[in-house]
């Protein structure tokens, strides 16, 4: 993390020549991501002034899908991301399902919702204690906010009792990457909630009891009580982890109210929802009505209201841009399944081919291309899940988790910590603390809506709907599917057409191609690159020399993954 | 390299933002991981590049319990040494200190051997300065450096080189058809003359993913190796360790006497033998039928998934279309069937006597749970006579 001092035009300005620390802060190779990022920021000592996020890798997965028979999408681009290939794989089956015509039965429906919502929580899980925690642990704390270590070192905790941090500096040390006592126990918990993945999707990553409409995992009682016995035994971590950065962000805004708009950008979110309800179908014409079936619901918020909870209008306004990526665009159709016309850019009407070159920013700079939603920069976050999940009204009735207007109510049931209830509360601004607040308490929203589904799955074994499979039935002439659905970071979406058995065209979007989006075509930042710019420089090390700290805070609040986000 | 000292970055060892590698020379073994250490080696570095890769190989490892990387990472597995993990997953530094990290390793300044474990494929020409495929930081003289070349700068003095997975053991999935990458195995990349600076070619840890502890268990014994305690772990001639891949999925498959009795599954989530609906397990070579996948829990055809090849050179491709059925099976499964059908007919008549204690011959058994009573008919307790006078003769014998 190299500071080049910033070349100053106006030697006379004297506020810039008050600002030694101003410069190019290099993060390239960004560390703690998913897959290969480079971001460069530009500050002028109190803030960022500047900033771009480069997607530093390319696979080709598009490309890769293209020719083969339809079914075998599934087993092929779930391999995009080994972080949650089970979200790929279910999206493709979804898209399938789709161009089929296909309506899987109620309980590999629900097998899927129970497997998803797993994966959700391992994936927030590990995106806290491995990438994000670290940026506040103890050595880093002391090292680039001595005033700060100071004051966390006589904050007590307020949840001592419930995570077992007496002070704020005790829970810092916690953060301590590879042998803090959070990384360390987040491990073994992790694996017990990879064991439960596997349990229903057999294999994790990348599972491989899917088929289209299908979940094969052989069910048998054992099937349901083994995992219900390890969903009961990972409630506890679920309230310390909620404990843990409630009193971590609380210390952090009163200490120094920089925090407050540190990432701060719009409210503006874009979801497909997921976790479908067992009794939902997929279909073109039904996608409203399979949406507000879902437990995590669709929608489109920008700047705080409301734009649509339809998921069909989630889906007609998306557009992708390459003017700063290293593709160019082949136009393919120009209609959706109905024969109604898609806007210009909307990917069920183009592909996108590799053109590397050296990394410019002014042309192309980026691997990972720019979606937006009827223009708007939009970023799919776990608080953008969250904020559409309050302000709903038609939260299926369930026994675990409320949904109040301006917060969300979950009730984590008792194991060795009594049972508690966490209420996530809609916060008033967008920054990087929320989105990682919201990961933690995402943690217990995907898991209760595992457990309202693992209960709906006894509700099926007693009545004996057994069924997990239907027969495919490949349409021999030109097809189109759409899959939407979430990934724990947010948005996914695969756009398929096939003729013949065969795939014409595959198209991938997904959260982190949303939020780590470069420039799109009028000039407009992405998310992550408009959260970055304007944001404070809290760092107050000595010298002329920045660590890169707040920037890297930032980033790792979108938990950017560039396997999903480039493919 | 040409390297002039006076040029190198300086990095404070106890900046939390330097180089792990020079974070990791001022720290001194705990008194419980010192009072573990069983061999010469204290520390090893393992540096884990990437390529074509999804990290889905970290995510599985991260599974693994054999032993659990945490404990691995923290020098308390007894005999093993403490390793000092460089990971772009984990890393605390980012920029130019994490590249630094390499170029140490390229220029001999760690103070202990290094591992490479490569994941995903290797993009073959992305040196070429026309833009990468994978941009991995920056050379001093800011020229971009691709991961490809740190793998051809690292891997000559590497202690040796683990491929994880099967994209950077045989290319995999990016160098199926439709590879537009250029997309290869490490083993196609370093060549087959590679020998690592303790003479040892790649090893290959194929799957995808694979399971963590073929991984975790392969690198334990070496290091067992290394420390002069284990045996040398034998590997087969493709680099992959004999004990995990010498034998078929459909050998250990929990499946498998549906397979010999000629019963199949016709549709999914059925709990017979797999074949006819597109198993490959009969000719994969791969052991998670035996291991599961995490913790001994799930596994493709453990839960109900079929076989689609992923830790075999010819996958993607030659296993496809994954959901139809392997041609050979039509041979196989029907000879199974006739033959297995046979064997099963009569096992049930055995399995019948069996059920029966002596006091129930011929009577009711006294189960409540009963709802109709089954007795054998006269030519099942003929064969039932005939069986048991057989078996008697063995008596002593």
């Amino acid at each position: 993390m190299s500071t080049t001092p910033q070349a100053l035009s106006d030697p006379s300005d004297a506020s810039a020549s008050q600002k030694p620390r101003g410069g190019v802060i290099d993060l390239d190779p960004m560390t703690r991501v998913g897959g290969a990022l480079g971001v460069r920021v530009t500050t002028d000592g109190t803030r960022i002034t500047d900033a771009h996020a480069a997607g530093n890798f390319f696979r080709g997965y598009e490309t890769l899908a293209l020719k083969r028979d339809l079914r075998d999408v599934m087993p092929i681009v779930s391999r995009a991301c080994g972080w949650c290939g089970g979200a790929h794989m279910t999206t493709a089956s979804l898209a399938l399902e789709m161009a089929f015509e296909m309506r899987p039965p109620p309980m590999a429906i629900g097998m899927r919702t129970i497997a998803q919502a797993t994966e959700a929580i391992w994936v927030h899980a590990a995106h806290l204690a491995v990438r994000a925690a670290p940026d506040y642990c103890a050595s880093v704390v002391a090292k680039t906010t001595p005033r700060l270590w100071a004051k966390a070192r006589v904050a007590k905790a307020p949840g001592a009792s419930i995570h077992g941090y007496g002070t704020i500096a005790d829970l810092m040390e916690g953060m301590t990457p590879l042998t803090g006592r959070y990384w360390t126990e987040t491990l073994p918990a992790g694996r017990r909630v990879q064991e439960m993945i596997s349990m229903f999707y057999g294999k994790f990553p990348h599972p491989s009891v899917a088929a289209p409409g299908t979940v094969a995992a052989t069910l048998s009682w054992a099937t349901f009580t083994e995992y219900f016995t390890r969903l009961v035994a990972s409630v506890d971590y679920v309230k310390q982890v909620c404990a843990l950065w409630d009193d971590l962000i609380a210390f952090l805004y009163e200490a120094d109210e920089r925090f407050l708009t540190l990432g701060q950008r719009p409210a503006s979110f874009i979801h497909a929802g997921c976790w479908d309800d067992v009794r939902s179908a997929y279909t073109y014409e039904g996608l409203d009505e399979n949406g507000r079936a879902r437990l995590a619901p669709p929608g489109v918020m920008i700047d705080g209201n409301i734009e649509t909870r339809n998921l069909s209008e989630v889906h007609a306004h998306i557009t992708e841009h390459v003017d700063h990526s290293f593709y160019d665009i082949e136009v393919e159709g120009g209609h959706d399944r109905r024969g109604d016309s898609l806007p210009d850019g909307h990917p069920w009407t183009q592909r996108n081919i590799a053109r590397p070159a050296q990394r410019d920013e002014q042309g192309a700079y980026s691997w990972c291309a720019a979606p937006r939603w009827g223009g708007h920069v939009v970023e799919s976050t776990p608080l953008g899940r969250l904020w559409l999940t309050a302000t709903r009204d038609d939260f299926p009735t369930n026994d675990f988790i409320e949904a109040t207007g301006s917060s969300i109510r979950i009730l984590v049931p008792m194991n060795f910590q009594p049972e508690t209830i966490v209420e996530w509360k809609i916060p008033e601004r967008v920054n990087a603390l929320e989105r990682l607040r919201a990961d933690a308490y995402g943690i217990a929203f995907a898991g209760l809506c595992a457990a309202i589904t693992l209960l709906k799955g006894f509700e099926l074994m007693r009545t004996g709907e057994m069924e997990q499979s239907i027969p495919l039935d490949i349409p021999e002439d030109e097809t189109m599917g759409v899959g939407l659905w979430e990934t724990g970071r947010g948005f996914n979406a695969h756009w398929l057409r096939g003729d013949a058995g065969r795939v014409t065209n595959y198209q991938i979007i997904s959260a982190s191609t949303l939020n780590a989006s470069p420039r799109d075509a009028d000039g407009r930042p992405g998310p992550m690159e408009e959260a970055l710019i304007d944001s404070p420089i809290i760092e107050e090390s000595s010298g002329d020399e920045l660590t890169g700290i707040d920037a890297m805070r930032v980033i790792h609040s979108f938990d950017p993954c560039m396997n999903c986000a480039n493919h | 390299m040409a390297d002039t000292a006076g040029s190198r970055p300086s990095y404070d060892p106890q900046d939390p933002f330097a180089p792990t590698a020079v974070r990791s020379m001022l720290q001194i073994p705990s008194p419980a991981e010192a009072g573990l250490r069983m061999g010469p080696i204290e520390k090893i570095y393992l540096i884990w590049l990437a390529g074509g890769s999804c990290d889905g190989c970290t995510v599985a490892v991260v599974a693994a319990t054999q032993p659990p990387v945490e404990k691995l990472i923290a020098g308390l597995v007894p005999g093993l040494p403490r390793v000092e993990l460089i990971h772009p997953g984990v890393a605390l530094e980012a920029g130019a200190a994490f590249t630094e990290n390499l170029a140490m390793a390229e220029r001999g300044e760690l103070d202990a051997p290094y591992l490479i474990v490569w994941e995903g494929s290797v993009f073959e020409n992305d040196s070429s300065g026309e833009g990468a495929f994978y941009r991995l930081g920056q050379d001093r003289d800011g020229r971009t450096t691709s991961s490809t070349e740190w793998l051809s700068r690292l891997a000559p003095n590497a202690a040796a080189v683990v491929a994880i997975g099967s994209c950077a053991a045989w290319g995999g999935i990016p160098a199926a058809q439709g590879n537009v990458t250029g997309s290869i195995g490490v083993m196609d990349f370093l060549e087959r003359d590679y020998r690592s600076a303790l003479g040892v070619p790649v090893v290959n840890i194929p799957g995808c993913s694979p399971v963590g502890d073929n991984f975790m268990e392969t690198a334990a014994g070496v290091l067992l190796f290394l420390q002069g305690m284990g045996p040398l772990p034998e590997f087969d001639e493709l680099g992959r360790p004999v004990w995990i891949f010498g034998e078929t999925v459909h050998r250990r498959c929990p499946r498998g006497g549906y397979y010999e009795e000629g019963i199949f599954a016709e549709a999914y989530g059925e709990k017979e033998c797999l074949v006819e609906l597109g198993c490959w397990g009969p000719v994969v070579q791969c052991n998670i039928s035996e291991r599961g996948m995490v913790n001994g829990i799930g596994g493709c055809m453990n839960i109900g998934g079929i076989c689609i090849g992923c830790t075999m050179p010819g996958f993607p491709d030659k296993f496809a279309p994954f959901y139809a059925v392997p041609p050979g099976t039509l041979v196989s499964a029907t000879t199974s069937r006739v033959f297995g059908g046979f064997t099963r007919r009569m096992r049930e008549v055995t399995q019948q006597d069996k059920n029966i204690t002596g006091r129930w011959e011929g009577k009711d058994k006294p189960s409540g749970w009963a709802r109709f009573q089954s007795r054998p008919t006269k030519s099942a307790k003929l064969v039932h006579k005939l069986y048991r006078a057989y078996q008697n003769t063995k008596i002593g014998n």
